[in-house]
């Protein structure tokens, strides 16, 4: 027996998602086993299911050849198990070792004397042992976000952890970094303590982990040694073949009309807050007609790509041009210039979920020019206008005057769509359209954006969803890490080099 | 076709964009009244008679002509002050210098009523109009810090009641009464004072300007495109930008709206028929208990009527309580506060929520014509 067994773990959300159907699981003592999907495919959760921060629905967790329960973390690290997230659990305002024995202390904890010395003595030792060099007196805030890694690892250490969760390590790591903390992995290794590690970068497979298990919507397509095994075998078990996810949908691609560029994205630079270059240089055009499709891995640059167009995020280098215009970079004018936009998160950006459905309906519109008012809000044709646009998109509703938020996920979904279609706009921009749905709601909005491309719109379609980038687009571009990789037909897509690209590995001229 | 499901099906009232919602008003009502009962067993534990408190509270501020009115006059100002809180809180910013901000609106009514003697007609919206002015200038440092420089408003604000508080102290001594040893001011002239209602009580006709403000701010909110963008900032600064609006200009609008508000209710405060004078003794508390009042109405503006009257209630009848059951003065304001809290609870989630809300208001640059 494995010394890790999780067998038959399923886990089906509130909303419906299945992230988890069926899987089984294992890695031994003394391993680097990989976990490799995309997103959405299940890798965070079935982690989180064995660490006790997410209730599974059936299944049975084996350590050590003994069935455990694991109801939360504190179960989890009291039998060794420890998970680093992607956002650090840590106190900023705190030291490390402030924030490593912040970890220990426990309610009854409390009439101890807390004794930092020895806390730091540890974390030195701890230190030298794993490589994981860390100053116990700095300040958590006045670290660099890999230094930080480096106390949120050291903190389970601390606890005795010998099987450690590592949730997307590397994507916050720079090259240097992300070689040294292969080494710190390496010497886990040899003290047999065993590390699961879960990316979507194909190339930190092979490099650092022994086994791989690939996931793929909430499946498992394979458990594999990574001796002998290529990046594109790697890259097709983690996309699919792809085959039938082309024939489900009719529709053919289209050429576009010539010269008729709708959009023009011209060398776009987006920062973050911090001033990192979140989109790098991006250029292309998107066409009346048809489907332009961005697909990557989430957090590629895309969202802010998406922002900066729709005018909320500030576009630093570059310019929009819409119809051969220039397209000033401010919400108010993008609104204006008849650009519909269908944000990524729905309760975040695109409704407000108190706010009913009526109310809804003219969020980011133009009240203006639809209404011919500047002032006053009369309430009496806005309600007219949500009342047909609910029958015309067959939005489920007992009426149009109750908060949005007690509409289901893919009704939320169609009230947005529905305004941002009412708009008559030039270029639709579609984020992850589908995010959360059930198939036939999937499926609604899928057959919209079709619709609207065979009325002669432009569709801009971002998505992290391989498949749904697929069936639709005539046209698809990948991004990473802020920079186009790729722009390519439909009929042309190579499987393989789309995994590839999308794994971070550089499109080269074959 | 997916089945779409509705997880709170009660919430089906006929509910256009306006919302006067009578399942709030009985939750508040329900507070008020275990408020009164926690009261009830501080009062017997302390050896007085809870049933002699409550009768004497309820008869003092609502069973006579003139304690209703003394209740209402302490509402018109509460009233005016609570609406400054209340759509701040709308917006999702916390102006807690409405108490700056009356001072300084109660300090320039006073100076209209000092230095001019127009007819009534003219002289009283001038009162108005400098007093609102008053409130706007101490709120103009606070909104421009938080809109431009991202300064947190609560401590701004707080500084400026600070510095308002020392500043019209100073200011009423240059125009000291030359009556007696009291540190106020000389009174205005007649003409820049409200005029009284009733010839049996205080309440005067300071009270018209609270209710137009309240018509205002209630229209403003819910039938115009500005309030509506107000709405989306407090609820969703995220689904705000996305709106088109503009987050610098909506905190400096909405910051100098709620500044102005306060002011006027300063000055309805000392032009009032019965005070006519500035005095920082008796002003003070004017602004903070405006922004009780807004809690206790669940930040909105009919609320706030309701929240003016019951705090306004409770000032009118302490002196009451007092004198009938010879209750220190520090028991009665506990019992009062006591009802008071009670009834805010609702606010306070509110209040709270927005808070959470702003939390993730970091974000990448933002896009705009206004850099």
């Amino acid at each position: 027996m494995p010394d890790l067994l999780m067998e038959g773990i399923s886990k089906t959300y509130p909303n419906g998602v299945k992230a988890l159907v069926d899987v089984n699981f294992e890695a031994k003592n003394g391993e680097i086993h990989g976990l490799l999907g995309e997103n959405g495919a299940g890798k965070t959760t079935l982690m989180n299911v064995l660490y006790g921060t997410i209730t599974k629905d059936a299944g049975t967790i084996y350590l050590n050849g003994k069935r455990v329960e694991i109801g939360s973390p504190s179960d989890a690290l009291k039998l060794g198990v420890g998970m680093v997230h992607q956002h650090f659990m840590l106190i900023p305002a705190f030291t490390v070792a402030e924030n490593v024995a912040a970890m220990e202390s426990s309610a009854k904890d409390v009439t101890k004397k807390l004794d930092l010395n020895k806390v730091k003595e540890k974390i030195r030792s701890i230190s030298q042992i794993s490589g994981l060099e860390v100053d116990p007196d700095a300040l958590v805030e006045n670290l660099a976000v890999g230094q930080q890694q480096r106390v949120d690892i050291i903190k389970l250490l601390y606890r005795g952890a010998n099987l450690l969760l590592l949730d997307e390590p590397t994507s916050v790591l720079n090259p240097l970094e992300i070689h040294h903390f292969f080494d710190v992995l390496r010497r886990f290794k040899q003290e047999n303590k065993t590390v699961i590690f879960i990316t979507h970068k194909l190339e930190e497979i092979l490099e650092v982990c022994d086994r791989v298990t690939v996931l793929r919507k909430g499946r498992v397509v394979g458990t594999l040694d990574t001796k002998g095994v290529s990046i594109r075998e790697l890259a097709v078990m983690m996309i699919g073949a792809g085959s039938e996810a082309l024939l489900e949908y009719s529709a053919p691609s289209r050429q576009p009309e010539e010269s008729s560029a709708a959009l023009r994205v011209d060398n776009v630079v987006v920062l973050d807050w911090r001033g990192v270059k979140k989109v790098d240089g991006v250029s292309f055009e998107i066409h009346s007609g048809e489907i332009f499709g961005i697909a990557g891995v989430e957090g590629n640059g895309q969202a802010e790509l998406v922002r900066a167009i729709a005018g909320i995020d500030l576009i630093s280098e570059g310019r929009l041009y819409l119809d051969g215009k220039e397209l000033k970079n401010s919400r108010k004018i993008v609104i204006k210039s008849g650009v519909g936009y269908i944000p990524d998160d729905r309760l975040k950006w695109g409704l407000c979920g108190n706010f009913s459905v009526a109310e809804n309906m003219i969020l980011g519109v133009d009240v203006e020019s639809r209404f011919n008012t500047r002032f006053y809000l009369n309430y009496r044709p806005i309600k007219k206008m949500a009342r047909e646009l609910i029958a015309r998109f067959k939005i489920v509703t007992p009426n149009e005057n109750v908060p949005v938020k007690s509409l289901s996920g893919g009704n939320q979904q169609k009230v947005i769509t529905a305004r941002e279609i009412s708009k008559e706009p030039r270029i639709i921009i579609a984020h992850e359209p589908t995010h959360g749905l059930d198939i036939s709601a999937t499926r609604y909005i899928h057959n919209l954006l079709l619709e609207l491309r065979n009325q002669g719109k432009a569709v801009l379609l971002v998505s992290s969803d391989t498949d749904e980038i697929l069936k639709l687009s005539d046209r698809i571009a990948v991004m990473s890490r802020g920079k186009i990789v790729g722009i390519s037909r439909r009929e042309e897509v190579n499987m393989e080099r789309l995994g590839l690209m999308m794994g971070g590995v550089r499109a080269t001229a074959e | 076709m997916e089945s779409g499901q509705l997880q709170n099906k009660e919430t089906e009232k006929p509910k256009g964009g306006t919302s006067i919602d009578f399942q709030k008003l009985a939750e508040s009502v329900i507070l008020v009244l275990i408020g009164f009962g926690i009261s009830a067993v501080v009062i017997q534990a302390a050896g007085y008679s809870a049933a002699t408190v409550i009768s004497t509270l309820v008869q003092s501020s609502f069973g006579t002509p003139s304690g209703l009115s003394s209740t209402l006059w302490e509402a018109t100002s509460l009233t005016m002050t609570g609406l400054a809180a209340t759509i701040a809180f709308r917006a999702g910013l916390f102006n807690i210098g409405v108490e700056g901000q009356a001072y300084l609106g109660g300090f320039m009514g006073f100076l209209v009523g000092y230095y001019f003697s127009f007819p009534p007609v003219i002289e009283i919206p001038l009162v108005i109009v400098a007093s609102a002015l008053g409130g706007l200038l101490w709120a103009v440092v606070p909104a421009f810090l938080k809109a431009y420089r991202d300064v947190n408003e609560v401590v701004t604000t707080i500084m400026m009641n600070y510095i308002g508080s020392y500043l019209v102290s100073y200011l009423q001594t240059i125009y000291k009464s030359p009556y007696g040893n009291a540190a106020y001011t000389s009174q205005v002239n007649p003409s820049a004072q409200f005029t009284r209602l009733f010839p049996w009580g205080t309440v005067d006709t300071g009270i018209i300007v609270s209710i137009l403000g309240l018509v205002v701010v209630y229209f403003v909110l819910w039938y115009t495109t500005i309030g509506y963008s107000i709405r989306v900032s407090g609820i969703n600064p995220f689904a705000a930008r996305y709106a088109g609006v503009n987050p610098k200009r909506m905190t400096l609008f909405v910051m100098l709206l709620s500044g102005s508000l306060a002011g006027i209710g300063g000055g309805l405060f000392t032009n009032a028929s019965i005070i006519g004078h500035f005095d920082i003794t008796t002003i003070t508390g004017v602004g903070l208990n405006g922004i009780t009042v807004s809690l206790v109405g669940q930040i909105h503006p009919i609320g706030t009527l309701l929240g003016a009257l019951l705090v306004g209630a409770m000032v009118a009848s302490t002196p009451f309580i007092e004198i009938a059951t010879g209750m220190p003065p520090q028991l009665v304001q506990l019992i009062t506060g006591i009802i008071v809290v009670a009834a805010s609870v609702p606010g306070i989630i509110l209040m709270v929520r927005t808070a959470l809300n702003r939390w993730g208001r970091r974000k990448p640059k933002q896009a705009g014509s206004d850099r």
